[in-house]
Protein backbone atom coordinates (compact mmCIF):
# COMPACT_ATOMS: atom_id res chain seq x y z
CA UNK A 1 0.00 0.00 0.00
CA UNK A 2 1.39 3.36 -1.03
CA UNK A 3 0.18 4.86 2.26
CA UNK A 4 2.63 2.70 4.19
CA UNK A 5 5.69 3.53 2.12
CA UNK A 6 8.14 6.07 3.48
CA UNK A 7 11.12 7.67 1.75
CA UNK A 8 13.83 9.30 3.86
CA UNK A 9 16.43 11.64 2.38
CA UNK A 10 19.45 12.54 4.51
CA UNK A 11 23.13 12.83 3.65
CA UNK A 12 24.11 11.01 6.85
CA UNK A 13 24.19 7.22 6.43
CA UNK A 14 23.95 6.78 10.22
CA UNK A 15 20.79 8.86 10.45
CA UNK A 16 19.30 6.97 7.49
CA UNK A 17 20.09 3.62 9.14
CA UNK A 18 18.64 4.61 12.51
CA UNK A 19 15.46 6.18 11.16
CA UNK A 20 14.78 3.40 8.67
CA UNK A 21 15.32 0.71 11.34
CA UNK A 22 12.82 2.41 13.63
CA UNK A 23 10.22 2.82 10.89
CA UNK A 24 10.69 -0.70 9.53
CA UNK A 25 10.37 -2.18 13.00
CA UNK A 26 7.00 -0.42 13.19
CA UNK A 27 5.96 -2.13 9.95
CA UNK A 28 6.54 0.58 7.38
CA UNK A 29 8.32 -0.11 4.09
CA UNK A 30 11.22 2.32 3.81
CA UNK A 31 13.54 3.51 1.03
CA UNK A 32 16.46 5.81 1.76
CA UNK A 33 18.29 8.40 -0.32
CA UNK A 34 21.50 10.23 0.49
CA UNK A 35 21.30 12.73 -2.40
CA UNK A 36 18.54 14.61 -4.21
CA UNK A 37 19.11 12.54 -7.36
CA UNK A 38 18.48 9.36 -5.35
CA UNK A 39 15.27 10.78 -3.91
CA UNK A 40 14.16 11.69 -7.43
CA UNK A 41 14.60 8.03 -8.45
CA UNK A 42 12.93 6.71 -5.28
CA UNK A 43 9.88 8.90 -5.95
CA UNK A 44 9.46 7.36 -9.41
CA UNK A 45 10.23 3.74 -8.52
CA UNK A 46 8.75 3.51 -5.02
CA UNK A 47 5.84 6.02 -4.96
CA UNK A 48 6.23 6.88 -1.28
CA UNK A 49 3.19 7.82 0.76
CA UNK A 50 5.30 10.11 2.95
CA UNK A 51 8.74 11.70 2.68
CA UNK A 52 11.03 12.64 5.55
CA UNK A 53 13.41 15.31 4.25
CA UNK A 54 16.62 16.48 5.90
CA UNK A 55 17.14 20.25 5.82
CA UNK A 56 20.91 20.41 5.72
CA UNK A 57 21.49 18.61 2.43
CA UNK A 58 24.37 19.35 0.04
CA UNK A 59 23.76 21.64 -2.97
CA UNK A 60 20.19 22.73 -2.13
CA UNK A 61 18.62 23.00 1.35
CA UNK A 62 15.61 20.89 2.23
CA UNK A 63 13.42 23.98 2.71
CA UNK A 64 13.89 24.95 -0.95
CA UNK A 65 13.90 21.40 -2.31
CA UNK A 66 10.54 20.73 -0.67
CA UNK A 67 8.71 23.22 -2.89
CA UNK A 68 10.47 21.82 -5.94
CA UNK A 69 9.45 18.23 -5.26
CA UNK A 70 5.90 19.19 -4.29
CA UNK A 71 5.32 21.18 -7.46
CA UNK A 72 7.69 19.86 -10.12
CA UNK A 73 7.18 16.20 -9.16
CA UNK A 74 3.49 16.70 -8.43
CA UNK A 75 3.61 15.48 -4.84
CA UNK A 76 0.81 17.67 -3.51
CA UNK A 77 -0.89 14.66 -1.97
CA UNK A 78 2.27 13.25 -0.42
CA UNK A 79 3.05 14.64 3.05
CA UNK A 80 6.62 15.88 3.41
CA UNK A 81 8.10 16.29 6.89
CA UNK A 82 11.22 18.41 7.36
CA UNK A 83 13.90 16.62 9.37
CA UNK A 84 16.67 18.30 11.33
CA UNK A 85 18.59 18.56 14.59
CA UNK A 86 18.16 22.35 14.82
CA UNK A 87 16.15 23.90 17.65
CA UNK A 88 12.59 22.56 17.52
CA UNK A 89 11.04 26.04 17.54
CA UNK A 90 13.18 27.09 14.57
CA UNK A 91 12.41 23.81 12.82
CA UNK A 92 8.69 24.37 13.26
CA UNK A 93 9.03 27.89 11.86
CA UNK A 94 11.06 26.74 8.86
CA UNK A 95 8.67 23.87 8.17
CA UNK A 96 5.74 26.30 8.13
CA UNK A 97 7.60 28.78 5.90
CA UNK A 98 8.59 26.03 3.46
CA UNK A 99 5.04 24.70 3.17
CA UNK A 100 5.91 21.35 4.80
CA UNK A 101 3.18 19.12 6.14
CA UNK A 102 5.05 18.75 9.41
CA UNK A 103 8.46 18.24 10.91
CA UNK A 104 10.50 15.66 12.80
CA UNK A 105 13.34 16.59 15.13
CA UNK A 106 16.38 14.35 15.20
CA UNK A 107 16.48 14.94 18.94
CA UNK A 108 13.16 13.17 19.42
CA UNK A 109 12.80 9.59 20.61
CA UNK A 110 11.83 6.87 18.15
CA UNK A 111 8.38 6.76 19.76
CA UNK A 112 7.91 10.47 19.06
CA UNK A 113 9.10 9.96 15.46
CA UNK A 114 6.57 7.16 14.94
CA UNK A 115 3.84 9.24 16.55
CA UNK A 116 4.49 12.13 14.14
CA UNK A 117 4.62 9.84 11.11
CA UNK A 118 1.44 8.12 12.33
CA UNK A 119 -0.45 11.42 12.10
CA UNK A 120 0.00 11.35 8.34
CA UNK A 121 -0.08 7.63 7.52
CA UNK A 122 -2.22 4.68 8.43
CA UNK A 123 -0.06 2.69 10.79
CA UNK A 124 0.57 -0.80 9.41
CA UNK A 125 -0.91 -3.73 11.33
CA UNK B 1 3.99 31.11 -30.82
CA UNK B 2 0.68 30.64 -32.58
CA UNK B 3 1.36 27.24 -34.15
CA UNK B 4 3.19 25.13 -36.65
CA UNK B 5 1.87 23.65 -39.90
CA UNK B 6 3.52 20.90 -41.88
CA UNK B 7 4.29 21.43 -45.56
CA UNK B 8 6.30 18.97 -47.66
CA UNK B 9 6.82 21.00 -50.85
CA UNK B 10 10.46 21.93 -50.33
CA UNK B 11 12.47 20.23 -53.13
CA UNK B 12 15.71 19.64 -51.20
CA UNK B 13 14.65 19.15 -47.64
CA UNK B 14 11.73 16.97 -46.73
CA UNK B 15 9.82 19.03 -44.20
CA UNK B 16 8.89 22.71 -44.05
CA UNK B 17 7.40 24.02 -40.82
CA UNK B 18 5.60 27.34 -40.85
CA UNK B 19 6.45 28.99 -37.55
CA UNK B 20 4.24 31.96 -36.84
CA UNK B 21 4.82 34.26 -33.86
CA UNK B 22 2.34 36.72 -32.40
CA UNK B 23 5.16 39.11 -31.59
CA UNK B 24 8.94 39.43 -31.76
CA UNK B 25 8.97 38.89 -27.96
CA UNK B 26 7.49 35.44 -28.44
CA UNK B 27 10.21 34.69 -30.98
CA UNK B 28 12.91 35.89 -28.61
CA UNK B 29 11.52 33.71 -25.83
CA UNK B 30 11.93 30.72 -28.13
CA UNK B 31 15.22 31.82 -29.60
CA UNK B 32 18.08 29.94 -28.13
CA UNK B 33 21.71 29.40 -28.86
CA UNK B 34 21.99 26.18 -26.93
CA UNK B 35 22.43 24.42 -30.21
CA UNK B 36 25.76 25.31 -31.73
CA UNK B 37 25.84 28.27 -34.06
CA UNK B 38 22.51 29.68 -32.94
CA UNK B 39 19.16 28.04 -33.05
CA UNK B 40 15.52 28.03 -32.20
CA UNK B 41 13.04 26.07 -30.14
CA UNK B 42 10.02 25.12 -32.24
CA UNK B 43 6.92 23.92 -30.41
CA UNK B 44 5.55 20.94 -32.30
CA UNK B 45 4.12 17.53 -31.56
CA UNK B 46 5.32 16.10 -34.86
CA UNK B 47 7.82 13.26 -34.73
CA UNK B 48 11.39 14.17 -35.55
CA UNK B 49 14.74 12.50 -35.10
CA UNK B 50 17.94 14.10 -33.90
CA UNK B 51 20.01 14.97 -36.97
CA UNK B 52 16.98 15.34 -39.23
CA UNK B 53 17.09 18.36 -41.53
CA UNK B 54 14.14 20.64 -42.10
CA UNK B 55 13.17 24.07 -43.39
CA UNK B 56 11.03 26.56 -41.55
CA UNK B 57 9.47 29.88 -42.42
CA UNK B 58 9.53 32.38 -39.53
CA UNK B 59 6.95 35.15 -39.65
CA UNK B 60 5.28 37.76 -37.45
CA UNK B 61 1.90 38.65 -38.99
CA UNK B 62 1.69 42.34 -39.73
CA UNK B 63 5.31 42.90 -38.72
CA UNK B 64 7.54 40.74 -40.84
CA UNK B 65 7.07 38.69 -43.99
CA UNK B 66 8.09 35.03 -43.77
CA UNK B 67 11.81 34.30 -43.78
CA UNK B 68 12.87 30.88 -45.03
CA UNK B 69 15.43 29.22 -42.74
CA UNK B 70 17.05 25.79 -42.77
CA UNK B 71 18.15 23.78 -39.82
CA UNK B 72 18.98 20.49 -38.21
CA UNK B 73 17.21 18.93 -35.22
CA UNK B 74 19.63 18.82 -32.29
CA UNK B 75 17.36 17.82 -29.43
CA UNK B 76 13.79 16.73 -28.88
CA UNK B 77 11.38 17.28 -25.99
CA UNK B 78 8.28 15.14 -26.07
CA UNK B 79 6.25 12.58 -24.17
CA UNK B 80 6.44 12.85 -20.39
CA UNK B 81 9.15 15.52 -20.55
CA UNK B 82 6.72 18.03 -22.07
CA UNK B 83 4.75 20.21 -19.64
CA UNK B 84 2.48 23.27 -19.88
CA UNK B 85 5.48 25.51 -19.24
CA UNK B 86 7.82 23.53 -21.45
CA UNK B 87 5.79 22.20 -24.35
CA UNK B 88 6.78 19.42 -26.73
CA UNK B 89 9.07 20.53 -29.49
CA UNK B 90 12.49 20.46 -31.08
CA UNK B 91 15.72 22.41 -30.69
CA UNK B 92 16.89 23.33 -34.17
CA UNK B 93 20.35 24.60 -35.12
CA UNK B 94 20.31 27.04 -38.02
CA UNK B 95 22.06 25.90 -41.20
CA UNK B 96 23.15 28.97 -43.10
CA UNK B 97 23.31 28.57 -46.88
CA UNK B 98 25.65 31.52 -47.30
CA UNK B 99 27.48 34.12 -45.19
CA UNK B 100 24.90 36.67 -46.40
CA UNK B 101 22.05 34.57 -45.08
CA UNK B 102 23.81 34.10 -41.74
CA UNK B 103 24.33 37.86 -41.51
CA UNK B 104 20.68 38.50 -42.41
CA UNK B 105 19.37 36.18 -39.69
CA UNK B 106 21.81 37.42 -37.04
CA UNK B 107 20.83 41.02 -37.87
CA UNK B 108 17.17 40.11 -37.53
CA UNK B 109 17.77 38.60 -34.08
CA UNK B 110 19.84 41.62 -33.06
CA UNK B 111 17.08 44.00 -34.16
CA UNK B 112 14.44 42.01 -32.33
CA UNK B 113 16.61 41.89 -29.21
CA UNK B 114 16.66 45.66 -28.87
CA UNK B 115 14.26 47.09 -26.30
CA UNK B 116 10.92 47.85 -27.91
CA UNK B 117 9.94 51.50 -28.27
CA UNK B 118 6.30 52.23 -27.64
CA UNK B 119 4.12 53.57 -30.41
CA UNK B 120 4.08 56.96 -28.69
CA UNK B 121 7.69 57.31 -29.80
CA UNK B 122 8.72 58.40 -26.32
CA UNK B 123 12.30 57.21 -26.16
CA UNK B 124 12.21 57.09 -22.35
CA UNK B 125 9.30 54.67 -22.47
CA UNK B 126 11.32 51.65 -23.47
CA UNK B 127 11.07 48.16 -22.11
CA UNK B 128 12.81 44.84 -22.46
CA UNK B 129 10.28 42.06 -22.24
CA UNK B 130 12.66 39.15 -21.94
CA UNK B 131 14.95 38.76 -18.94
CA UNK B 132 17.66 36.24 -19.74
CA UNK B 133 19.56 34.35 -17.09
CA UNK B 134 22.47 32.07 -17.92
CA UNK B 135 22.56 29.10 -15.56
CA UNK B 136 25.68 26.92 -15.72
CA UNK B 137 25.59 23.84 -13.46
CA UNK B 138 26.82 20.32 -14.16
CA UNK B 139 24.32 18.50 -11.94
CA UNK B 140 21.11 18.26 -14.03
CA UNK B 141 18.77 17.94 -11.03
CA UNK B 142 20.37 20.84 -9.16
CA UNK B 143 20.11 22.88 -12.36
CA UNK B 144 16.42 21.99 -12.60
CA UNK B 145 15.88 22.95 -8.95
CA UNK B 146 17.58 26.34 -9.35
CA UNK B 147 15.62 26.99 -12.54
CA UNK B 148 12.43 26.12 -10.66
CA UNK B 149 13.39 28.55 -7.88
CA UNK B 150 14.17 31.29 -10.41
CA UNK B 151 10.80 30.88 -12.10
CA UNK B 152 8.95 31.00 -8.77
CA UNK B 153 10.90 34.09 -7.79
CA UNK B 154 10.21 35.69 -11.16
CA UNK B 155 6.48 34.90 -10.94
CA UNK B 156 6.33 36.55 -7.52
CA UNK B 157 8.21 39.68 -8.61
CA UNK B 158 7.55 40.19 -12.32
CA UNK B 159 5.22 42.86 -13.49
CA UNK B 160 3.67 43.32 -16.90
CA UNK B 161 4.65 41.01 -19.73
CA UNK B 162 8.29 40.49 -18.89
CA UNK B 163 9.29 36.91 -19.58
CA UNK B 164 12.06 34.97 -17.91
CA UNK B 165 14.29 32.95 -20.19
CA UNK B 166 16.81 30.61 -18.58
CA UNK B 167 19.69 29.54 -20.81
CA UNK B 168 21.13 26.32 -19.42
CA UNK B 169 24.61 24.87 -19.74
CA UNK B 170 26.38 21.96 -18.05
CA UNK B 171 29.89 23.43 -18.19
CA UNK B 172 31.75 26.64 -18.97
CA UNK B 173 32.46 25.77 -22.58
CA UNK B 174 28.81 25.02 -23.28
CA UNK B 175 27.85 28.25 -21.50
CA UNK B 176 30.28 30.23 -23.64
CA UNK B 177 28.87 28.77 -26.85
CA UNK B 178 25.34 29.29 -25.60
CA UNK B 179 25.65 33.04 -25.12
CA UNK B 180 27.20 33.76 -28.50
CA UNK B 181 24.80 35.80 -30.59
CA UNK B 182 22.42 36.60 -27.76
CA UNK B 183 22.32 39.01 -24.85
CA UNK B 184 22.02 37.99 -21.21
CA UNK B 185 21.10 39.97 -18.11
CA UNK B 186 22.60 37.80 -15.38
CA UNK B 187 24.77 34.70 -14.97
CA UNK B 188 24.63 32.11 -12.19
CA UNK B 189 27.64 29.82 -12.48
CA UNK B 190 28.70 26.74 -10.54
CA UNK B 191 32.43 26.84 -9.79
CA UNK B 192 33.33 23.17 -10.19
CA UNK B 193 32.27 21.93 -13.62
CA UNK B 194 33.95 19.62 -16.17
CA UNK B 195 35.50 20.78 -19.47
CA UNK B 196 35.69 24.45 -18.41
CA UNK B 197 35.16 25.33 -14.75
CA UNK B 198 33.31 28.39 -13.48
CA UNK B 199 36.52 30.32 -12.75
CA UNK B 200 37.83 29.98 -16.30
CA UNK B 201 34.42 30.80 -17.71
CA UNK B 202 34.06 34.01 -15.66
CA UNK B 203 37.60 35.05 -16.61
CA UNK B 204 36.75 34.51 -20.27
CA UNK B 205 33.57 36.53 -19.84
CA UNK B 206 35.40 39.46 -18.26
CA UNK B 207 37.92 39.54 -21.11
CA UNK B 208 35.09 40.57 -23.42
CA UNK B 209 34.00 44.22 -23.17
CA UNK B 210 30.35 43.19 -23.70
CA UNK B 211 30.35 41.14 -20.49
CA UNK B 212 32.50 43.33 -18.25
CA UNK B 213 29.49 44.68 -16.36
CA UNK B 214 27.33 41.57 -16.51
CA UNK B 215 26.17 40.61 -12.99
CA UNK B 216 27.76 37.23 -12.22
CA UNK B 217 27.04 35.03 -9.20
CA UNK B 218 29.30 32.03 -8.61
CA UNK B 219 28.04 29.18 -6.40
CA UNK B 220 30.07 26.28 -5.05
CA UNK B 221 30.74 23.76 -2.32
CA UNK B 222 34.41 24.72 -2.65
CA UNK B 223 34.56 27.07 0.34
CA UNK B 224 37.33 29.65 0.71
CA UNK B 225 39.46 28.44 -2.19
CA UNK B 226 36.62 28.57 -4.69
CA UNK B 227 35.50 31.92 -3.25
CA UNK B 228 38.97 33.44 -3.69
CA UNK B 229 39.33 32.12 -7.23
CA UNK B 230 35.82 33.22 -8.19
CA UNK B 231 36.48 36.79 -7.08
CA UNK B 232 39.89 36.81 -8.77
CA UNK B 233 38.20 35.71 -11.99
CA UNK B 234 35.78 38.64 -11.76
CA UNK B 235 32.62 37.31 -10.06
CA UNK B 236 30.40 39.94 -8.46
CA UNK B 237 29.32 37.57 -5.74
CA UNK B 238 30.18 34.13 -4.40
CA UNK B 239 27.61 32.04 -2.54
CA UNK B 240 28.32 28.81 -0.68
CA UNK B 241 26.37 25.66 -1.38
CA UNK B 242 23.97 24.49 -0.12
CA UNK B 243 22.28 27.42 -1.78
CA UNK B 244 19.78 29.39 0.24
CA UNK B 245 17.28 30.43 -2.42
CA UNK B 246 16.19 33.45 -0.35
CA UNK B 247 19.78 34.69 -0.17
CA UNK B 248 20.40 33.95 -3.84
CA UNK B 249 17.36 35.97 -4.89
CA UNK B 250 18.09 38.84 -2.52
CA UNK B 251 21.63 38.97 -3.90
CA UNK B 252 20.33 38.78 -7.43
CA UNK B 253 18.02 41.72 -6.82
CA UNK B 254 20.84 43.73 -5.27
CA UNK B 255 23.13 43.00 -8.20
CA UNK B 256 20.48 44.06 -10.66
CA UNK B 257 19.96 47.27 -8.73
CA UNK B 258 23.74 47.60 -8.56
CA UNK B 259 23.67 48.05 -4.82
CA UNK B 260 26.88 47.36 -2.95
CA UNK B 261 27.32 43.69 -2.13
CA UNK B 262 29.23 42.49 0.87
CA UNK B 263 31.76 40.19 -0.75
CA UNK B 264 32.94 38.83 2.58
CA UNK B 265 29.50 37.57 3.45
Amino acid sequence: MAGERIAIVDDSEIVLAMASTALESAGYTVRTAARWEELDRVIVEFSPGLIIMDINMPEILGDDALAFFKEARQLDDVPILLFSDIDVQELEQRARAAGADGFVSKSWSMERLLEEVGKHLTRPV
Amino acid sequence: MSGTVENRRHPRLEIVLKVEYDSPQDFLADYTANVSGGGLFIATTKLFQVGEKLSFDISFPGILDPIRCHGEVRWIRGGEKATDNEPAGIGVAFIYESPEQEREIRQLIEQLSRPAVTSSGDSTDTKENVFRVLLAEDNPLVLEMIRFGLRRYHRSRATGRQQLQVLEASNGQEAWELIQGTSIDLAIVDFYMPVMDGGRFVRKLREQPAYRNLPVIVVSVGGDEARREAYQAGADLYLDKPILFGKLFDSLQQLLNRSPIDKDD
